[in-house]
């Protein structure tokens, strides 16, 4: 794929922050001990306009000590009720909310003009850093540690010469990511960290100073850490180098939008589309590999699909025989599509049933050259050929 | 390929796997086609013995097995096992708690060589590594394997790399060789 790195991080930084109007802020995480203690006070900030909340989770009875929630807000989405809070407190801003995991999330959504990360582990701190420099959009994270009353964040920005998240991470820390076992049924839920709440609103507030700093236009906390030990009122600034040897690749994409929606593109006419860039030219979906069969690891049962990982159905992963999840092989998925991996049937298949969504990223290319499109709704100017490659079906 | 860091794995990958393979009487190891270096490979082991489960329901040894490995673009940072290994065949049933076609659970972690890979698929076939404390992926072969006498493993002892033998010979005083 082709990158489009920014030349360094001022030029990176003053397109996002110094446009006018209002700002898009996003919050990934929206409703845990930092994310509901952020929320309200990115509501109240001046010159926001639109916050795009993400949680998968709802609130439970064991949240009630560490999260800023009331009796009565148990069982419900995290995500929708804190947009409801956003609301309520400024009633001009227009508040999104996404119920939903961060990696199902379609890659357009999450583009605002700073992400704001309140997540609880290492895997989905990654995906959020890959989320921020293939858009190019800065990122400030948050993270507490309660055993030690540790509060801090990081502020990343996407630039050539700008250290991520991972540039600091060693062997050790890629180990500890939660890996995939087939004979564990596929993944496991991170335990909760248990922060007392206001260790989490210490990590809010610093989140919020930050993103304020950001929308500013002030950069000086940009690729480094601020960690407050607050056992013993003691805090400590790190600054982080771009590490050469880093194993995330930095690419920002460059993305165009592609005025149309999933169910209106077909496959076969996009690989017509990609044929003329080149004879080896592909479809492929933002690094997310497609599957052509599930098996139960527990019976043995086989299931024809072909659909995103990410965007199987419940229907699709539960077997029908033994009821337990099941996983496709490596060999029975593809990361990129062309007409030699079509059965009969599959050309004329639209984008939205193997799983695409509006705002979702696609791109053809050979590989060693892409180009993005953001599948958005609406009229607009789309590159000529998008009218030539509609589905003829529809 | 614009990620360096990852081409030069893949790049190490296949001068390490080709070097093991040509040092190795059991292990043929094909380089799929789409894409300069390659990222898929076919691990074809042939002449040591592992155990299945025949179409009378006996355990047999078996001397042929084959393994699909794929590095995805992410392999460095994160590592989803089933995505990585495929049990290929030949036989439709192997017999090993760590092995339900199609998939082979082996410990990787992100950015594990080839080379590593290679080795743990071949020790799991020939029962050199077998989990007995859970139930793995093969319930009845978990089960099975609580009930042998462990003399019975490993199936087959030889290492996946020839020996290099180093022969020193001299002549007893007053013979010549022939």
């Amino acid at each position: 794929m082709k990158p489009n790195r920014p030349a360094d991080s001022r030029q990176a930084l003053q397109p996002r922050c110094l446009h006018g109007g209002g700002k898009h802020l996003v919050v990934l995480g929206a409703g845990g001990n930092i994310g509901s203690h952020l929320v309200p006070l990115l509501a109240r900030m001046p010159g926001v306009k639109r916050l795009t909340l993400v949680d998968c989770d709802c609130y439970e009875e064991k949240n009630l000590q560490s999260q800023d929630i009331r009796p009565s807000d148990i069982g419900q989405a995290k995500a929708r009720l804190q947009a409801r809070r956003a609301r309520r407190i400024n009633p001009k801003l227009e508040v999104v909310s996404i119920v939903d995991r961060l990696e199902n999330v379609p890659l357009g959504c999450l583009r605002g003009d700073i992400i704001l990360a309140c997540l609880d582990s290492k895997e989905s701190r990654r995906c959020a850093n890959e989320i921020a420099w293939r858009l190019g959009v800065p990122w400030i994270d948050a993270g507490v540690e309660p055993s030690l009353m540790l509060a801090r964040v990081n502020v990343y920005l996407p630039a050539a010469d700008q250290p991520c998240l991972e540039c600091a991470w060693s062997e050790r820390d890629y180990a500890e990511l939660a890996t995939i076992h087939p004979c564990d049924g596929g993944g496991s839920k991170n335990p909760a960290t248990n922060s007392p709440a206001c260790l989490g609103a210490l990590a809010a507030a610093l989140q919020a100073i930050e993103c304020q700093r950001l929308l500013a236009g002030q950069s000086a906390l940009i690729g480094r850490q601020v960690l407050i030990e607050a056992a013993t009122h003691r805090h400590f600034v790190t600054a982080f180098r771009r590490n050469p040897n880093c194993r995330f690749d930095h690419a920002t994409w460059k993305i165009s939008s592609w005025c149309q929606t999933p169910r209106n593109l077909s496959i076969g006419a996009i690989l017509k589309l990609a044929r003329r860039s080149g004879a080896s030219a592909a479809l492929a979906f933002g690094g997310q590999p497609l599957v052509k069969r599930l098996d139960c690891p527990g019976c043995g049962f086989t299931r024809r699909v072909f659909r995103l990982q990410r965007r199987l159905k419940h229907t699709d992963r539960v077997c029908d025989r033994c009821g337990r999840e099941m996983l496709s092989a490596g060999f029975h998925m593809k990361t990129r599509l062309s007409n030699a991996d079509l059965g009969p049937g599959d050309a004329s298949r639209s984008l939205a049933s193997l799983g695409l969504q509006t705002g979702d990223v696609i791109s053809l290319g050979n590989g060693a050259s892409e180009e993005f499109f953001e599948l958005r709704p609406g009229p607009g100017p789309h590159p000529q050929r998008a009218k030539s490659i509609q589905r003829r079906d529809s | 390929m614009s990620d360096q860091i990852y081409e030069a794995f893949l790049r190490r990958q296949l001068e390490e796997g080709m070097a093991l393979a040509s040092g190795s009487d059991v292990l043929d190891l094909t380089p799929l086609p789409g894409g300069e270096p390659p990222f898929r490979y076919i691990a074809h082991f042939e002449g040591r013995r592992g155990l299945v489960r025949d179409e009378r329901g006996q355990i047999v040894e078996f001397e042929k097995f084959m393994v699909g490995i794929w590095f995805p673009e992410d392999y460095l940072r994160h590592v989803n096992i089933p995505q990585v290994l495929t049990y290929l065949g030949p036989h439709p049933e192997p017999w090993h708690p760590n092995i339900r076609p199609p998939f082979l659970c082996a410990h990787i972690e992100p950015g594990t060589a080839l080379v590593d890979i290679l080795y743990a698929c071949y020790e799991i076939w020939t029962w050199n590594l077998f989990a007995t404390g859970d139930e793995g992926l093969n319930h009845a072969a978990s089960q099975w394997s609580r009930k042998q006498d462990r003399s019975r493993f490993p199936i087959d002892r030889r290492p996946l790399r020839r020996r290099a033998v180093e022969l020193d010979v001299t002549p007893a005083p007053g013979k010549e060789i022939a």
